[in-house]
């Protein structure tokens, strides 16, 4: 049998005014029709390029510089771009991981997914018309009828990409390239997509190329896993040989690096220290060889091979055996009293949600949020009316002790970086009170007020954003200091010394411009500059999200570190539970605006009360292939109704399966699930304390 | 801004990059720091991963610029031209100033390498002269003319809201009175000298910087880096001053190049129309005026040479403006 996808020994170059970047080089890889192969890879590693150079779709001054693609033994390596061009969208397709980009803005919905059958096969208006029906059926489109003259902004990000993925099935291809099709969209949503895609492949038979850096999101459905790095494949094996017993060091340190929901968090990650290699002037021998802690002389010399049989190959003179095992602890202070504090606060059942600035167990909370509002208007008209209102953040309530960390989660949308922005002050809340130590700080003005921010700091998501492109890294680092005023000249020098030896920068990044370093360490500045005033409360609001996956561990390691050693409090806000979980002590679940679930990582993991976190926990994709394979279900059906008019009673009703009547009259109020658990559900999936709902009426 | 500190100094020698400045310990090699026995050396490799070579960003800019084979011959351009009227005329005397008769409209050769005009003033000095008016006009106006916009574009951008409003529709309103026809009837009477011919064109072609400034302002203000120096509790006019004015300084300066070929443009067609500068100054607007009663007489050298001039100076102008703003563009490029 002939495979569907056969690559062999490709390489891709991409010329640049001043340089060649050598994207990808002797790849090889067989996809049978029906199977999946995952590629998984860094950004930069040449995994996009791969696939781009299947469709002959590579970018400006690039070009394949040999080997060969077939595609059910055709060889589209020299094929003339007529003939490429009848190939594309027909016998091979593709997704892409923007479906808002993707989707030309000024057709409908039905006209584009036309398209492609109109242009590959012979029919008429009305055929074609019938077959994009049955496809968008076939993603699960709803109503598809009625949705054919539909634009693309009238969708939903989770609905644009079932239409992109209809275009690319229109025609029936035999292979299909899926270059991060869930990359942009929420987990809750990611699971629906990764699900649909598992099923279409099963019913139409299709090999599919799995291009993504989640190594959650092969784990469950690629038959075949390829690791690439810095443009080489350096390992290859069934999903769940190289799960069990990778070979390469890289294998070993990626998937080492990814924090899980069910571990012990006190544990460092694996982190991969350095950068990828400049694909303009790779080194020679193993690539991987100046970031791996097995590399010999051998490994700088020569490049190794990709070596071991059929089954399972591997490019590595020094292979390890198997996953490493997270010994070292990250605690070298002790953070004892803060336990203690809150251990002792875990006793008093109505300590988490009391009255404004009461002092309970002679512990002061540090940051107290009591029913804090913030909705942004929505205006319309020539005199700028107020229409309506987004109702980002409605009515939470939290508390949070010094030197704890807490972590915020939940679906984008749900009002958490508002939050975040609302505790620091880049917002004001509508009504509600922001406390820090018992004084409401943003009720001051001038001076008083600027003096009081120094206390709360912020880390923002983007760290190309985040860094004020024309300053030194001297200059943003000394700029906190120099706002509040803090010590003399001399002093400011060596402080922020002292930080970016912390950060891990070398002092040479002072007289450096943002540009001139990489996101990972752009990150670290910008950590740098939040520390610089010592605060005692940092939000850090997607700190690692917009990382590469071995740079995130870096990030989290570091943050964690700095944590304990500073005895801060931090509010660490993600999309992504594992990572809230790794670094946070307590975590806040929420979902439209509402805190639905309080507790501490465990209780959230363990024991979770509310149907939305259970969910959430169901959908993250966890690499490990057996958890994924063993998923029956999706998790969480439908998608977040919109802020501006959010649904009746319980926020979650419309999506939730144990919904009943009472669920879209009564609001639930915060219940307590023993200790300090607490989550908002008339039907919780834990039994909550029969006495405890009396004290808690404040939160409602 | 401090100087950048010496960072060879010893005050700024840091001893062990991978060794826990609090604690004192050495983390664990899974950690990301690499064993004593790595080929590469032990502790070889920060954490963060090396920094790149320097390249500061301006010489990246001056390196995309100077790559830009278009641009440098428009700087060529430009530098000639600069040259040829303010050096020019110590160098080469020519009649500009006694109205001759007996030399009127001769041909090119002789005393006068580019002829002589119906005053019998010679050409080549008259073009001298005119081109020190194109530049000293051009960079007057554009200057006055970027000061005003960014100015007010920065006012509008910053404060928002109904003044924003307000001020943007003025704006609208005048960008929709004809600029030659306004300029025009203004120049009938305050014309005749460099600075009031610069006022006139400066005060009535601020409004599209002022809008390029304002949008420029609008996205700067949501960015993070603003945000955070808030959150550090600066003030509005530390915001303004340290961050929204230097970032926005790259629409500035592309801007102005333009500016100066328009307002050279504008000062052509104000001679033209017999409006420029009065006796003894003169501009290529007003040399090509006059002459074009005589182009069918076959005196091309009356045309062409100041037309060329005119062209050329303009177009580069353009062309250093288009190369500049891909060059700061670069800049800032995200890797």
């Amino acid at each position: 049998m002939t495979a569907a996808l056969e690559i062999s020994n490709l390489s891709t170059e991409i010329k640049l005014s001043r340089s060649t970047v050598h994207a990808v080089g002797n790849v090889g890889l067989t996809i049978n029709a029906g199977e999946t192969l995952g590629l998984v890879g860094e950004s930069g590693s040449g995994k996009s390029m791969l696939g781009l150079s299947v469709l002959g779709l590579l970018p400006n001054g690039g070009h394949i510089t040999g080997g060969s693609i077939k595609i059910e033994g055709q060889e589209l390596v020299g094929l003339p771009e007529k003939e490429l061009r009848k190939l594309r969208g027909d016998r091979v397709a593709m997704i892409f991981q923007d479906s808002l980009s993707s989707l030309n803005p000024t057709k409908t919905i039905g006209q584009q997914v036309a398209e492609p059958v109109r242009l590959h096969r012979d029919v008429t208006q009305r055929e074609a018309m019938e077959r994009v029906l049955e496809v968008l059926d076939l993603v699960g489109l709803p109503k598809p009828k009625e949705r054919l003259a539909d634009f693309p902004h009238q969708l939903s990000g989770g609905l644009r990409q079932r239409v992109m993925i209809a275009i690319a099935l229109a025609c029936d291809p035999r292979v299909l390239l899926a270059d991060e099709p869930t990359t942009a969209l929420d987990v809750t949503i990611q699971a629906q997509i990764l699900r649909l895609l598992d099923d279409l492949e099963q019913r139409l038979g299709m090999a599919t190329l799995l291009v993504t850096h989640d190594m959650g999101v092969v784990a469950g459905r690629a038959n075949r896993i390829n690791v690439m790095y810095a443009g080489r494949i350096v390992e290859s094996a069934p999903t769940e040989l190289l799960f069990s017993s990778m070979r390469h060091p890289y294998t070993q340190a990626l998937l080492g690096s990814i924090p899980r929901l069910e571990q012990d968090n006190t544990k460092r990650l694996l982190s991969i220290p350095g950068l990828p290699p400049d694909l303009t002037n790779p080194p020679t021998g193993c690539r991987f060889a100046a970031r791996c802690r097995f590399a010999t002389e051998q490994c700088l010399q020569q490049e190794p091979p990709l070596t071991g049989d059929a089954q399972h190959a591997f490019a590595c003179w020094n292979p390890v055996d198997g996953p490493a095992e997270l010994t070292e602890s990250v605690a070298h202070a002790t953070r004892a009293p803060v336990q203690a504090a809150r251990a002792g606060l875990g006793d008093s059942p109505s300590i988490t949600i009391s009255g404004p600035g009461v002092t309970q167990n002679g512990i002061k909370p540090l940051l107290e949020i009591v029913n804090v509002v913030r909705e942004y208007p929505i205006t319309a008209g020539f005199l700028r009316r107020q229409v309506n209102s987004v109702k980002a953040v409605s009515d939470v309530t939290l508390t949070i002790h010094s030197g704890e960390s807490f972590g915020l989660v939940g679906e984008s949308g749900c009002g958490k970086t508002s939050l975040g922005k609302l505790i620091v002050g880049i917002e004001k809340p509508d009504s509600g009170h922001i406390r820090l130590a018992g004084e409401d700080v943003f009720s001051y003005r001038g001076t008083k007020l600027r003096k009081a921010r120094r206390d709360l700091q912020m880390m923002f998501q983007d760290p190309f954003g985040s860094l004020d492109p024309r300053m030194r890294v001297n200059a943003i680092l000394q700029e906190p200091l120099q706002i509040q005023n803090i010590g003399s000249q001399r002093e400011r020098d060596e402080k922020v010394r002292g930080i970016l030896d912390d950060v891990g920068l070398p002092a040479a990044a002072l007289e450096r411009y943002p540009h001139e370093f990489s996101g990972g360490q752009r990150q670290r500045v910008a950590l740098a500059r939040a520390l610089m005033l010592e605060p005692k409360v940092m939000v850090a609001d997607e700190p690692v999200s917009a990382l590469d996956v071995s740079i995130r561990s870096q990030v989290l390691n570091l943050m964690k570190r700095l944590q304990i050693e500073r005895d801060m409090a931090s509010v660490v806000i993600s999309h992504d539970l594992a990572v809230v979980k790794y670094l946070a002590d307590r975590i806040g679940v929420m979902y439209l605006g509402k805190l639905v679930e309080l507790g501490s990582g465990d209780d959230i993991y363990a024991r979770p009360a509310h149907p939305y976190t259970q969910a959430l926990i169901k959908t993250i994709p966890v690499p490990d292939p057996a958890v994924e394979k063993a998923k029956t279900e999706v998790g969480i059906r439908g998608e977040l109704p919109s802020p501006i008019d959010p649904p009746s009673g319980c926020r979650f009703r419309t999506r939730c399966p144990l919904a009943q009547q009472i669920c879209s009259e009564v609001e639930p109020p915060l219940r307590r699930f023993g200790g300090e658990h607490l989550a908002a559900c008339h039907f919780p999936l834990q039994t909550p304390e029969p006495d405890a709902e009396s004290s808690l009426t404040t939160a409602g | 801004m401090t100087e950048p500190p010496d960072i060879n100094s010893e005050q700024w020698r840091v001893e062990h990059p991978w060794e826990d400045p609090l604690t004192g310990v050495r983390p664990d090699p899974l950690g990301g720091i690499m064993p004593a026995d790595h080929p590469l050396g032990a502790g070889g490799s920060l954490d963060g991963g090396d920094l790149q070579g320097i390249s500061s960003g301006w010489r990246l800019a001056l390196r995309e610029f100077m790559s830009n084979r278009l641009a440098v011959l428009g700087l060529a351009v430009l530098v000639f031209f600069l040259l040829f009227s303010f050096l020019g005329p110590h160098l080469y005397h020519g009649n500009t100033t006694i109205s001759n008769p007996l030399d009127a409209n001769l041909a090119p050769g002789g005393g006068h390498p580019i002829g002589t005009d119906e005053n019998g003033f010679d050409e080549l000095a008259r073009m001298m002269q005119g081109g020190q008016a194109a530049f000293e006009v051009g960079v007057f106006a554009a200057v006055i003319a970027i000061v005003i916009g960014t100015l007010y574009g920065a006012i509008a951008g910053l404060v928002g809201g109904f003044l924003d409003g307000l001020m943007m529709r003025l704006v609208d309103v005048l960008l929709s009175i004809p600029f030659l026809f306004i300029v025009l009837v203004v120049s009938t009477k305050y014309s005749g000298s460099v600075i009031e011919i610069s006022l006139v064109l400066g005060v009535f072609s601020w409004l599209i910087p002022a809008r390029l400034v304002r949008g420029e302002v609008l996205t700067l203000r949501e960015r993070d880096f603003v945000s955070a120096a808030r959150v550090m509790g600066g003030s509005r006019t530390r915001i303004v001053m340290r961050h929204l004015i230097p970032n926005a300084m790259s629409v500035t300066i592309v801007n102005v190049t333009f500016l100066i070929a328009d307002s050279m443009l504008a000062l052509a067609y104000l001679g033209a129309l017999g409006l420029g500068l009065s006796y003894p100054h003169t501009s290529w607007g007003d040399m090509l005026g006059q002459a074009s009663t005589y182009v069918q007489n076959g005196q091309w050298w009356l045309v062409y040479p100041v037309g060329a001039c005119l062209v050329l100076v303009v177009l580069a102008c353009n062309l250093v403006g288009d190369a500049l703003r891909d060059a700061i563009d670069v800049r800032l490029r995200r890797r």
